[in-house]
């Protein structure tokens, strides 16, 4: 009906020309072709789609109509033409106007981070369409910093490839991000800013206002060279991560910017701040339309750009966590690695930056820890310090066995990739690690059945009466036990579970997952403790009490043990709880016309049907297990509960070295043993009150409270 | 433009005649579907309003359950008619604050209702969808979108869809479900749901899915009082950054 150009949509400009109006008025003629129309029939044409109708329809409509701006200064202002117009000055900026410049640059970064497009957020700010037109030299280099920190950010994310189209937006629609100038000279020009301040910072009194304004702009651009320069070294050149010593190096750098990021949080007020009405981040430099036109329509028009406050949260916390991650080189048991990747994760939850890093610095190149170790070697020495198989020990005769050997090769080959991928899935944020796993859990499965096949083969060919006999399925079994328990765990933490549904899932932890990872790990140990002793070394120990504090001191998995079994007390005293609550009609129950706990437990635990050990609990038997517990009064079982919670408590107790998350099993278990203690002398006996399930302590172990 | 739009809306509405309104739309909509198959296999951006990936939907502001059209259904679109329609209409009395009100639930029938569905659902969610939207789902599962009614105005209606999940599942989906303010806490999101899902499940549904805001408190708690459970965790589903979670309701 009319023509409106919008220019091209590209990096320089968009309102070039002034627009181009050609309208004919059509109303009339249009309507009365449409009468000839029945209802809801459709007109037509080969250019003129279903697509293009609905696209029609809602034309100017303020939501769906993305060329529809209701306010002038939405319209997209491209760099050239908001030089031109005097929009955007190029120097002689306060030193307010820088702070508030970079600080809402900081925003974009993180905000581009946590999801948003590139184009939507860093890309917003016009002074990174053409940094070399800046004339102040703080400005332009902090505007290349940023730049090159984006384009080194983006290797590592893509690289390491742990995120979901949701997750992070990977597309940079080809923009050059200070491709066309080496990291050395952007280095160069943050560290000359740098220098260049502190000559003015020497010549000020420390209480003046300057003063305070160049302190909050030598931090910033002191974090950001810190940080790029530290992100540029971690970097893996020719597929090998950085070695102990680069990292030592890597380590100051970081510790560079944690120390000046208290300077920038104090300042942030310095800065100017955004137009609360307004959608861009910052009153000057940013148009947040400029690049409307290479993304779908469908994404949100204005998007959501981060608090500068949760931004430079965001930020602080960076540091730290790639330190931690740095921290990887230094483990080599694949059992301590698994643990660290399962820790990081948890606490390096929102960062995928941190994340990324992480996963580079371990497989830097396919199969290749820190690129210089085979995966499948690090995962045999993983089986011979869990349980020591005859044929991976060089002592026994069977490890000169060509054939077993082989056997045992070709089972590492085949497998290896599981362990490969369960490390990526500690990659992903913690929603999609569970779905992730479900899938693994499959090839956990059939990695057990083919271990089975090689233990039956070594037992074949070296028939040995110890307890290792089944070490390679013990070894799988462990390993998809931890994948089960952090499945299982997983569900309470992103609240997938209805509280009618606790029973069977704690039920399940406490008799099946949990029980299992505690006899697998006394079995493992049992081994080796049998393997060490029979060593020419250990034997030619006079007996007594040398003996008896070597075989003591021969418990690898002791701390393990003791806090899975601290998880199976705590499971208990879940279990006895809800059941006791179930018990006194306090757990409410869903309509019965269309549920079925049946269903609903089948489908909780199909991902662990294909395993035959341990084999999937059928509902059949798991209600009859419910019965027998259910024998027992509400009292009886809320007393139980608290023994229970009791138990846990001592083991914690006893344990040295209890870091964040064991503490807060220990205040949960408290407080349980005492509410559940009191709950069996017969308080609020009447109540028909849901209790109160607080996560808020611990994400899967709540705080059992009354209402 | 506004008068531009409602007026290619009232024309669309006019001259209804009931039979010969679903023998044209049939037609009709055998084009669409056609179309809508063909967007499909040509990907996201051809596919008209509202039926893109999920992150481009806004969230739904507090209400009793109301849902957000977002599953990008990867299927066939089977041409499925629901068979059975165990009560196509029913009057319920519930009291209020000490007052009674007479809510009759009754099938979708036709076109008529298509605008009082849209504007009660606009008004609750702030995802604009065209009415073509609304007329993939109607139009192809009229058995499955109810309304309520008091004293002859629409203050419920529950949107579905039914078709095979990766070829083997036949889910039943809520697309959109919507109780107008005034009449909140009358159990009118629940009834919608219950007769909704029990045409579902008489026509062999293996299982029921929504989505919804972790946050949005009352939708969760009328799911889950029916039997669903959460499945999963969908991180920034929404891309304001709230997480959104898959709720199902299995019936083998």
């Amino acid at each position: 009906m009319f023509k409106f150009d919008m220019g091209d949509s590209s990096q320089s400009t968009q309102q070039e020309n002034k627009p181009n109006y050609n309208w004919k008025d059509i109303k009339d003629e249009f309507f009365d072709c449409v009468e000839k129309l029945e209802v809801g029939e459709l007109e037509m044409q080969d250019i003129f789609t279903l697509s293009e109708s609905t696209s029609a329809v809602v034309m100017l409509d303020k939501a769906s109509d993305i060329g529809h701006f209701e306010k002038k200064e939405d319209f997209p202002l491209s760099f050239k033409v908001a030089v031109e117009t005097g929009q955007l000055k190029l120097k002689d900026f306060t030193y307010s106007e820088l702070i508030g410049i970079f600080d809402s640059l900081f925003a974009c970064l993180a905000s581009w981070i946590q999801g948003t497009s590139i184009v939507q957020s860093i890309l917003t700010c016009l002074y990174l369409h053409n940094t070399a037109a800046i004339e102040d030299k703080y400005l332009m280099s902090f505007c290349n910093g940023i730049l090159k920190i984006s384009r080194t950010i983006s290797n590592f994310i893509l690289r390491a490839g742990v995120y979901e189209e949701e997750d992070f937006q990977s597309n940079l629609f080809n923009f050059d991000l200070c491709d066309e100038i080496i990291a050395r000279k952007v280095l160069a020009a943050l560290r000359d800013s740098e220098n260049s301040i502190q000559n003015c910072l020497r010549k000020l009194n420390s209480s003046d206002d300057e003063f305070k304004d160049l302190t909050a702009i030598i931090s910033r651009i002191k974090y950001l060279r810190l940080m790029l320069q530290c992100l540029l070294e971690l970097f893996p050149t020719r597929l090998v991560s950085p070695d102990e010593s680069k990292m030592s190096d890597i380590t100051k750098l970081l510790a560079g910017a944690i120390e000046v990021f208290p300077e920038i949080k104090k300042t942030i007020d310095r800065g100017t701040q955004p137009d609360p009405e307004s959608h861009s981040p910052n009153p000057i430099g940013f148009s947040p339309n400029v690049n409307l036109r290479l993304i779908p329509p469908t994404f949100p028009r204005y998007p959501r750009i981060i608090s500068r406050v949760d931004a430079l949260n965001f930020l602080e916390e960076l540091p730290k966590n790639i330190r931690l991650a740095c921290k990887v080189i230094q483990f080599t048991n694949f059992q301590s690695v698994l643990s660290f990747f399962l820790e990081f994760s948890r606490i390096a939850e929102p960062c995928l930056l941190s994340r990324s890093v992480l996963q580079i610095i371990y497989f830097p190149a396919k199969g290749k820890v820190f690129g210089t170790l085979n995966l499948n070697e690090i995962l045999k020495d993983s089986a011979r310090d869990f349980i020591g198989p005859p044929g991976l020990l060089p002592r026994h005769q069977l490890f000169h066995d060509v054939q077993a050997k082989e056997c045992i090769d070709l089972f590492f080959f085949n497998n290896g990739h599981i362990f490969a991928r369960l490390i990526e899935v500690f990659g992903y944020y913690r929603s999609r690690q569970r779905y992730k796993i479900e899938e693994l859990l499959t090839d956990f499965s059939n990695m057990q059945y083919e271990a089975e096949q090689v233990d039956a083969y070594c037992r074949k060919q070296f028939s040995s009466c110890t307890s290792a006999d089944n070490c390679f399925e013990s070894w799988s079994i462990y390993y998809s036990l931890r994948a089960m328990l952090h499945f299982l765990l997983l569900g309470f933490e992103l609240e997938l579970y209805s509280i009618c549904e606790y029973f069977y899932i704690y039920w399940y932890m406490e008799n099946v997952t949990l029980s299992w990872i505690i006899s697998t790990l006394a079995q493992a140990e049992a081994c080796l403790v049998e393997q060490k002793c029979s060593t020419e070394e250990f034997k030619n120990l006079s007996r007594g009490q040398k003996r008896t504090r070597l075989i003591k001191k021969m418990k690898p998995f002791d701390r393990e043990m003791k806090i899975m079994q601290t998880l199976q007390s705590l499971c208990a005293g879940f279990c006895k709880a809800v059941g006791g609550f179930m018990k006194a009609g306090r757990i409410p129950k869903p309509l019965p016309e269309f549920d079925s706990e049946k269903f609903r437990y089948e489908h909780r635990f199909a991902a662990f049907v294909d395993f035959t050990a341990p084999q999937m609990i059928s509902y059949q038997e798991f209600k009859e297990n419910q019965e027998q517990i259910f024998t027992a009064g509400q009292e009886v079982l809320f007393l139980g509960s608290s023994h229970s919670f009791s138990q846990a408590k001592n083991i914690l107790e006893n344990l040295p070295n209890l870091d964040q998350e064991l503490t807060s099993m220990l205040k949960v278990a408290k407080n349980n043993m005492v509410v559940m203690k009191l709950l069996a002398n017969g308080h609020k006996k009447e109540s028909k009150l849901t209790p109160n399930f607080d996560f808020s302590i611990h994400p899967c172990f709540p705080a059992i409270k009354q209402l | 433009m506004e008068e531009v739009e409602s007026k290619l809306q009232n024309v669309v509405i006019s001259d209804v005649k009931s039979n010969h309104i679903v023998d044209n739309s049939h037609s009709v909509l055998k084009a669409n579907k056609e179309k809508f198959r063909e967007c499909q296999e040509n990907g996201d951006e051809q596919l008209p309003n509202g039926l893109q990936s999920p992150t481009t939907h806004q969230t739904s502001t507090e209400n009793e359950g109301s849902t957000e059209l977002s599953e990008l259904s990867s299927d066939i679109v089977t041409e499925e008619k629901c068979s059975e329609t165990p009560e196509s209409c029913e009057t319920i009395e519930v009291v209020r604050d000490n007052k009674t009100f007479r809510i009759t639930y009754k099938v979708y029938e036709s076109e008529l209702e298509l605008p009082s569905i849209m504007k009660l659902i606009q008004k609750d969610l702030s995802e604009p969808y065209s009415i073509y939207t609304y007329r993939y789902f109607i139009n192809n599962w009229p058995k499955l979108c109810y309304l309520a009614l008091y004293e002859n105005k629409c203050v419920g209606c529950i949107v579905c869809k039914l078709d095979i999940h990766r070829q083997i599942t036949k889910r039943g989906y809520i697309a959109m479900l919507a109780v107008d303010k005034e009449f909140r806490k009358l159990k009118i999101g629940t009834t919608l749901v219950q007769k909704a899902i029990r045409v579902m499940r008489a026509n062999q549904a293996d299982e029921v899915v929504l989505e919804t805001e972790i946050t949005n408190q009352p939708a969760l708690k009328l799911y889950e009082n029916l039997g669903f459970v959460r499945d999963k965790r969908l991180f920034h589903y929404y891309l304001n950054g709230v997480d959104a979670l898959r709720l199902k309701l299995w019936f083998r």
